[in-house]
């Protein structure tokens, strides 16, 4: 089938229309007064520690400082006084000031956008999505999204990513929903963009730790492949 | 998370597994930042974004401005002579299925055949350009040949093939009504260009010229005669005002003998038809 792809760019709005065999068959917008921060990877400083709140705030650039909690900060494994101490039923959660402290720089993801007057809210567990995996440079395993119901399907998958992984261990995988019947070569692809795209972050991320101390924070990627 | 990506670097992303021929960008920057993705992502194809050039804008030249406005009527006529008509409301989208003045063939049911043949066939690639999601109920012309009925389907589930959000037809009820869901990705065309409109806040209808001079009325004779009232202002939209001094001349008149004060009509360019004021004067 013969796709064409055409791109109208104008200073506040992207256009872009799907044709196939010469018939447009999708449009799509996106305007940038709707587009939100979700999923951006930024290098930010930590500002504030605050051990009541069990949180950090973080200065990624954006006009109001973002909010990192505790449980959202990729640490050390976990000190075991300190598990023990936390309250049966709750999952123990790190002493904050034992995982960050300000002027400290820390890669973050936004997980949730800047609403009103609250700033966005951050994490460092990174996810980097593509069409059927997502990619968690700190997680690790390989987790199939609940909706493929398939078992024997489930099994392949599963064997796909881990042969396709091989003996690294990078991090960790997540199947998505759309996975579901596409070849190994395409969860090649996948794999191979993730990687490449997490190492160019990596590379960025290290650049600027050397003039850390000079410069502000700074945008490590505008979003995951930018 | 899926949406991260800006729409020309997540179509890419999306797209060019899917053999790709040319890919046509109307800004440098934006080229070169696909190209370099495209250099990431799949080496190979980078060499198929092109930069478009010329006085003509991009999608004037390849007719999408026109697509774009006809994705957003509500008709979509047939090459038949029938036409779609597509409704996207809050609970579900309704596609209603219509002969229009189709009479290319002898009888009813091979003309209602070829209608809903050709609807099918067409509903798959409307579902995808407006970016339709969630229960989608399509109204077939009524039609009495099980193979026939059998055969729309078969059009349908092929139309809807090439689709990547994934849908799922559900049943054919016993009023020859097609159930289906289209998975939901993103907002669709019309509720990312459009408002409903502010006439009628969306429903769709407005209250009628006479249906509003009616309640004018009731409106007068509810405030009663005032003493120190010496007229009654009616302000209200052009259709109204007309009405009050044509069809309903009579009636006006025995409402100002009741009241026993004149009354003066006054048009206001911008009252909606449904929208009016008594003032007294």
């Amino acid at each position: 089938m013969t796709v064409e792809i055409l791109v109208n760019v104008t200073p506040a709005e992207t256009r872009a229309a799907l044709v196939e065999e010469g018939v447009v068959q999708e449009l799509h917008v996106e305007r940038r007064s709707r587009r939100g921060l979700l999923g951006n990877l930024y290098k930010g400083r930590v500002t504030r520690v605050l051990p009541g709140m069990q949180a950090a705030f973080i200065d990624v650039g954006l006009e109001r400082t973002a909010f990192l909690h505790a449980a959202d900060v990729a640490g050390p494994p976990p000190d075991e006084t300190v598990a023990a101490l936390a309250p049966l039923g709750a999952p123990p959660v790190e002493d904050v000031r034992r995982l960050l402290s300000p002027g400290e720089d820390i890669l973050v993801q936004v997980i949730k956008d800047p609403i009103g007057t609250k700033g966005a809210r951050l994490t460092t567990y990174v996810a980097l999505p593509a069409r059927f995996l997502v990619y968690l440079p700190r997680g690790d395993g390989i987790g199939v999204s609940v909706r493929i119901e398939d078992e024997q399907e489930r099994q392949r998958l599963k064997a796909a990513v881990a042969q396709l992984r091989g003996a690294e261990a990078d991090g960790g995988y997540i199947l998505r929903t759309a996975a579901q019947g596409v070849p190994v070569e395409g969860l090649r692809e996948d794999l191979e963009y993730l990687r490449r795209l997490w190492r160019h972050v990596c590379a960025r991320d290290a650049g600027r730790s050397g003039h850390a101390g000079a410069r502000g924070p700074a945008v490590a990627a505008a979003h995951p492949a930018g | 998370m899926h949406e991260d990506l800006p729409l020309p670097l997540r179509i890419l992303r999306d797209e060019l597994s899917r053999g790709v021929v040319r890919v046509l960008v109307d800004c440098a920057a934006e080229q070169a930042r696909m190209s370099a993705f495209a250099t990431e992502f799949a080496p190979a194809t980078a060499a198929r974004i092109e930069l478009h050039g010329g006085p003509r804008p991009i999608f004037d030249l390849h007719g999408i401005e026109e697509e774009i406005a006809r994705a957003l009527e509500r008709q979509v006529p047939l090459k038949s002579g029938g036409h779609l008509v597509v409704d996207q409301r809050e609970a579900m989208t309704t596609i209603d299925v219509n002969t229009g003045g189709y009479v290319g063939h002898r009888n009813l049911e091979e003309t209602t055949f070829r209608t809903n043949l050709e609807a099918a066939a067409g509903i798959g690639r409307q579902l995808r350009l407006r970016n339709l999601g969630g229960i989608i109920i399509i109204d077939f012309i009524d039609m009495h040949d099980e193979s026939h009925r059998r055969q729309v389907l078969a059009a349908l589930e092929h139309s809807l093939a090439g689709d990547r959000a994934h849908s799922r037809i559900v049943s054919l009820s016993p009023l020859g009504l097609v159930e289906m869901t289209r998975k939901r990705t993103r907002e669709s065309l019309e509720h990312l260009l459009c408002e409903p409109c502010r006439s009628c806040a969306g429903r769709g209808f407005v209250r009628t010229p006479e249906t509003v001079c009616h309640e004018i009325f009731r409106e007068v004779l509810r405030q009663g005669p005032h003493p120190s009232a010496r007229e009654l202002l009616i302000l209200a939209h052009a259709d109204v005002i007309e009405r009050l001094l044509e069809a309903e001349a009579a009636a006006l008149g025995e409402l100002k003998a009741q009241l026993g004060v004149p009354i003066r009509l006054q048009v206001e360019g911008l009252y909606g038809v449904d929208q009016f004021d008594i003032v007294r004067a």
